[in-house]
């Protein structure tokens, strides 16, 4: 394992301080990299702002919304069938996905079509402009990891307890008074598990916006990895295109660092 | 040392997909196996079905003439296809031959081996056979890198059923702007939905702003030039055509590049640029709808039209380079020119042009009348006025700044200048 998780690591972060093109000479740059990317007219900036305004909004967003529909999933009769339903975006390629969404904002898309007809508004094109464009991307991200949690805290409400479920009862914790003092506290190794791997594969949001948005307009969907991703590949500077990549993964490492150590304060292990 | 190269892909793969040690592209002297048999992979860019099969027919013709020869064509999608050869060329993967565009060429030149010499020998190369201006795009620091298969313009094509629905008169070669703008505005109201296709693409915005004033992005020396004040000024007009004069359909994200030419395909634009090198298919494809053709509208101080142009070139990797370049010949020699133009593709060696426009008449005008003509008009008036195409050695990315920044132009959400400067900014070297 060392050798395919240490190593590429070490060798990473070793590219990230040379000037290293696809092709042609490799030569020492020291800081050069890092000091580029906030040189004016880098989009890392920009990509760094938008990456945190992703992982601000997508996390809670998400935890909230599969929470509360893995407590409805788990009263309903047809609970098997709606776990299938919400999981099937999850196993869905997501460049598919992405496609087909663009299809449903553009104009004269799903959405346009249909307001026409039914009211003869035109829906403003969400994509194209700069101020709507991150949100409408955000949809879609929720949209589509959404079943990974809500099958995740689904399996966990069926774990519960049944023991302290009954004591809380006779004690006269019933509704919502329950689900806050006891149901959630419970559920707070399941809601930890989700809230650090959503935060982490938020911060590494990629391939929706570059399918959808290309980054743009403007810079207003420009993420970290598509920065790196464009500065290697289409750019053709490796070196360069390490060094974004590399202080993704510190902050990464920091943020999920502050969560397990949080835990402590909040997680319930029994 | 081996062990240690292929851990170094893994690694880097693993790391950033980047690929193996950077001495890769000291190549072995050429000559491998001579007279061996020898399996050369050629990548290119895909050309459609009907394109495909021709390109493989003519890799069946590179055997016939070296049976020592086989030639492996694998394709991938325009807009993939320079980000998929970076990364074969960093991991040491890159095929033999290898299909370029002139746009292409400075960022990818010392990755290719000069066709000269021995190699100009082995490919049968005689210069005067040729387009000059197609030999040309595909040079770098006056050396040929790839010799070319066709000669790319860029035109402009126009429904002619919304121009006959709308009472308006089709456009003849040597129009102007100004007859262009009344055109579109005609039928914009006659049809209520925006009469021409903006777009992003880089020939086909680039060659209808040359074609307004002479503005290039890029200086003769390689250099971006979107704020020249020249450039300013007439990608305005062109901004303008879709905030003021509500005259033209706008890419719907940054991630359409290709729209005007899509839009126009799919019956929902009138006009739109696009190049040469889809005048037949460009008719084929329509949605039920009379093409017409013709050069771009003239601007008081126009310069014509863009050309680019497409070839194949030896990678630096290559460990075959005598048979690669003995294949190219092949690829690019008179008889494989008459069977790439007869199926749409306008040649760069002036003795196939007939052939292209033969291809046009028997394919294309039993269903759409006169094309052919109005498509050897064009190609003519094209192939006189066309500057070559210059880019910058990163043009990969500006196209990509240029997409992400101009959308806030089209929409009006950001002025020309700003998204100019904003291009001009990140984009220069």
């Amino acid at each position: 394992m060392t050798v395919f998780i240490l190593f590429p690591t070490i060798l990473a972060i070793a590219t990230s301080f040379f000037h290293w093109p696809t092709f042609g000479e490799v030569t020492f740059a020291g800081l050069d990299n890092y000091r580029n990317l906030f040189a004016p007219g880098s989009q890392f900036t920009a990509a760094l702002i938008n990456t945190f305004v992703f992982t601000i909004v997508v996390v809670p967003v998400n935890l909230v919304l599969t929470l509360s529909t893995a407590f409805w999933v788990a009263t309903s009769r047809f609970s098997r069938l709606y776990r299938v339903l919400f999981f099937l975006p999850v196993v869905t390629p997501t460049v598919a996905t992405a496609v087909i969404w663009k299809l449903i904002y553009q104009p004269n898309g799903l959405i346009d079509s249909t307001l026409q007809s039914w009211f003869g508004i035109h829906m403003p094109n969400v994509l194209g402009d700069s101020s709507t464009a991150l949100l409408a991307v955000v949809v879609v991200i929720v949209w589509q990891g959404f079943g990974y949690n809500m099958l995740i805290f689904s399996a966990a409400i069926d774990q519960l307890p049944q023991d302290i479920i009954d004591a809380s009862m006779l004690d006269g914790a019933h509704g919502l008074g329950q689900l806050l003092r006891i149901k959630i506290p419970l559920l707070t190794p399941a809601i930890f598990f989700a809230s650090t791997v959503t935060m982490i594969s938020a911060f590494q949001i990629f391939s929706e916006p570059f399918v959808m948005t290309a980054g743009g307009p403007g810079t207003s969907t420009v993420t970290v990895v598509m920065n790196v991703y464009q500065t290697a590949f289409q750019g053709g500077e490796l070196g360069a295109a390490a060094a974004p990549a590399i202080i993704l993964f510190a902050l990464i490492l920091i943020v999920t660092m502050i969560q397990w150590l949080g835990q402590k304060k909040w997680v319930h292990y029994d | 040392m081996k062990l240690a190269k292929k851990l170094t892909a893994i690694a880097l793969g693993g790391a950033l997909a980047l690929g193996a040690s950077a001495c890769g592209s000291t190549a072995p002297s050429d000559g491998g196996n001579a007279g061996g048999e020898v399996t050369l992979d050629w990548s290119f860019w895909s050309q459609g079905d009907e394109g495909n099969q021709t390109w493989k027919d003519l890799a069946g013709k590179v055997t016939e003439k070296y049976p020592n020869i086989k030639v492996n064509l694998t394709t991938a999608p325009f807009s993939d296809y320079f980000t998929k050869m970076q990364s074969q060329l960093a991991s040491g993967t890159a095929p033999c031959i290898v299909s370029m565009q002139s746009l292409r060429l400075p960022a990818f030149a010392k990755a290719m081996t000069p066709i000269d010499g021995d190699l100009a020998k082995a490919a049968g190369f005689t210069e005067s056979e040729w387009e000059a201006g197609a030999l040309k795009a595909l040079q770098n620091g006056d050396k040929q890198y790839a010799l070319p298969y066709g000669l790319s313009t860029m035109v402009m094509y126009y429904n002619k059923d919304a121009f006959k629905a709308a009472g308006v008169e089709e456009p003849k070669d040597g129009w102007t702007t100004d007859e262009f703008v009344a055109a579109a505005k005609k039928i914009t109201e006659a049809t209520g939905k925006p009469a021409f296709g903006q777009t992003f693409s880089d020939l086909h915005m680039s060659a209808q702003l040359l074609a307004y004033n002479g503005a290039k992005p890029v200086s003769a020396n390689g250099e971006l030039q979107m704020t020249d004040p020249a450039f300013e000024s007439a990608f305005s007009w062109y901004t303008g055509l879709a905030t003021e004069d509500k005259i033209s359909s706008i890419p719907a994200s940054s991630s359409d590049v290709p729209w005007g030419e899509q839009q126009f395909v799919a019956g929902n634009v009138a006009m739109a640029v696009d190049g040469s090198w889809n005048m037949k298919s460009n008719v084929t494809d329509a949605a039920g709808f009379q093409v017409g053709v013709v050069t771009l509208p003239q601007g008081t101080e126009g310069a014509g039209t863009f050309s680019a142009n497409s070839g194949f070139g030896i990678s630096s990797t290559c460990k075959n380079k005598t048979e690669a370049a003995q294949a190219i010949g092949v690829l690019t020699d008179a008889e494989s020119q008459m069977a790439s133009a007869n199926a749409g593709n306008l040649p760069a060696r002036t003795a196939a042009v007939p052939a292209f426009i033969e291809g046009l008449k028997k394919d294309v005008d039993p269903k759409n009348p006169g094309y052919s003509d109005q498509a050897s008009v064009v190609t003519k008036a094209a192939s006189e006025s066309a500057t070559p195409f210059i880019s910058t050695s990163n043009w990969d990315k500006v196209t990509k700044l240029m997409a992400q920044q101009f959308q806030q132009a089209f929409s009006g959400k950001s002025t020309p200048s700003e998204a100019l400067k904003a291009v001009q900014q990140s984009g220069a070297k």
